[in-house]
C-alpha cells in the first residue's frame, strides 16, 4: 500500500490531485488530506508516507515551510515532496528544488503530468 | 503603453481559457459586443485576491451563482448534491489557478511572483481599489467577468523589460 499526503487548503484541488494519481496508477494508494502544512507535517511524522503532494499558499502553513521542515527532519528528509502551484515560473521552481522538492508543477494538472513525476516513485502493483 | 496592455490582455485571456478548459472543459469566448445579460447582483458570486509581488493589485472573478455551481459540478464529476462550500471553494481555486497562469504568462520567467490566498463572496464585488479594469467573456454561453483594481501601468511596464 502507497501512502501519499495531499496538502492544499481547497477541497477541489485536493480532489483534482487525488483523482490524477488515481488515473495515473494510484488507485490503490491511501490518501491523507491535509488543509495547511502543518496538518501535513503532523501527519507526515505519525504514518509512514512514500510521499507528498502540496500546494504552495496555504493558510497557517505553507508549502515551502512543510518542504523545509520535511528535509530538516531527519526520518523525512528521504520522503519525496511534489508541490503543485498556481504561483510557478522558473525562478519559483529553481527556488523549491534548491529547497529539496522533486518536482514543481503548475496548476491546472493532468494526470499524464502527475504520472511522468511519480514514475520514479514505487509504485503498487 | 499600448504593448503592455495588448499583452496583459493576451495573458488575462490565454490564462482564463487554459484554466477553464483543462479544469472545467468549457470554451472561453471574449465578449466584444453587449451580447450578454448582465449578472444579476442578487446572483453574483465574486472570488477576489492580492497580487502582492512583483507589483501590488486586486483581482477579482465575479460569475453567477448557477454558473458556479454547474462548473463545480463538471469539475467534480459527481452527481451527488454540491454544498454551498464546495462552490465557494470551487471559485476560490478557480481564480488562483486563473492568477497563476496570468502572472506566468506575463511576467519574465525570473521574477517570482506571490499571491493572496482567495476570499469568496456573495452579492455585489467590493470596490478592488483605484482605477478599476473589467474585462468581460462568456463562459458556456454566461457572462464571466474578470476584474482588477488598484494597477500602477508604470510600476508593471517597469517589472516587464521589453514590452
Amino acid at each position: 500500500m502507497v501512502n501519499i499526503i495531499i496538502a492544499d487548503d481547497s477541497a477541489l484541488a485536493r480532489t483534482v490531485i487525488r483523482r490524477c494519481l488515481e488515473i495515473s496508477g494510484y488507485q490503490n494508494a491511501e490518501f491523507f488530506e491535509a488543509v495547511n502544512g502543518r496538518e501535513a507535517l503532523e501527519m507526515a511524522h505519525k504514518k509512514q508516507i512514500d510521499f507528498i503532494v502540496t500546494d504552495l499558499n496555504m493558510p497557517e502553513m505553507d508549502g515551502k515551510t512543510l518542504l523545509k521542515f520535511i528535509k530538516a527532519s531527519p526520518r523525512l528528509t528521504n520522503t519525496p515532496v511534489i508541490v503543485i502551484t498556481s504561483a510557478c515560473n522558473q525562478s519559483r521552481i529553481d527556488e523549491l528544488k534548491q529547497l529539496g522538492a522533486v518536482e514543481v508543477l503548475s496548476k491546472p494538472i493532468s494526470p499524464a503530468v502527475i504520472a511522468r513525476v511519480t514514475q520514479s516513485f514505487t509504485k503498487e502493483d | 503603453m499600448i504593448e503592455l496592455k495588448e499583452k496583459f490582455d493576451r495573458s488575462l485571456f490565454s490564462a482564463l481559457a487554459t484554466t477553464m478548459e483543462e479544469m472545467a472543459f468549457q470554451e472561453v469566448e471574449q465578449e466584444l459586443e453587449d451580447t450578454l445579460n448582465p449578472i444579476d447582483s442578487n446572483q453574483m458570486l465574486w472570488s477576489k485576491m492580492d497580487i502582492i509581488t512583483p507589483f501590488k493589485c486586486a483581482m477579482a472573478i465575479v460569475v453567477d451563482q448557477s454558473l458556479a455551481r454547474d462548473l463545480t459540478e463538471t469539475i467534480y464529476g459527481s452527481i451527488d448534491p454540491l454544498t454551498d462550500f464546495q462552490v465557494k471553494d470551487a471559485l476560490g481555486e478557480l481564480l488562483n489557478t486563473i492568477a497563476g497562469c496570468f502572472l506566468s504568462e506575463l511576467l519574465p520567467s525570473d521574477i517570482p511572483f506571490d499571491v493572496s490566498l482567495p476570499v469568496v463572496g456573495e452579492e455585489n464585488l467590493p470596490k478592488l481599489g483605484n482605477n478599476e479594469l473589467k474585462y468581460r467573456y462568456a463562459v458556456n454561453g454566461c457572462e464571466t467577468v474578470l476584474q482588477f483594481g488598484g494597477i500602477i501601468w508604470d510600476e508593471l511596464a517597469d517589472i516587464i523589460e521589453g514590452v
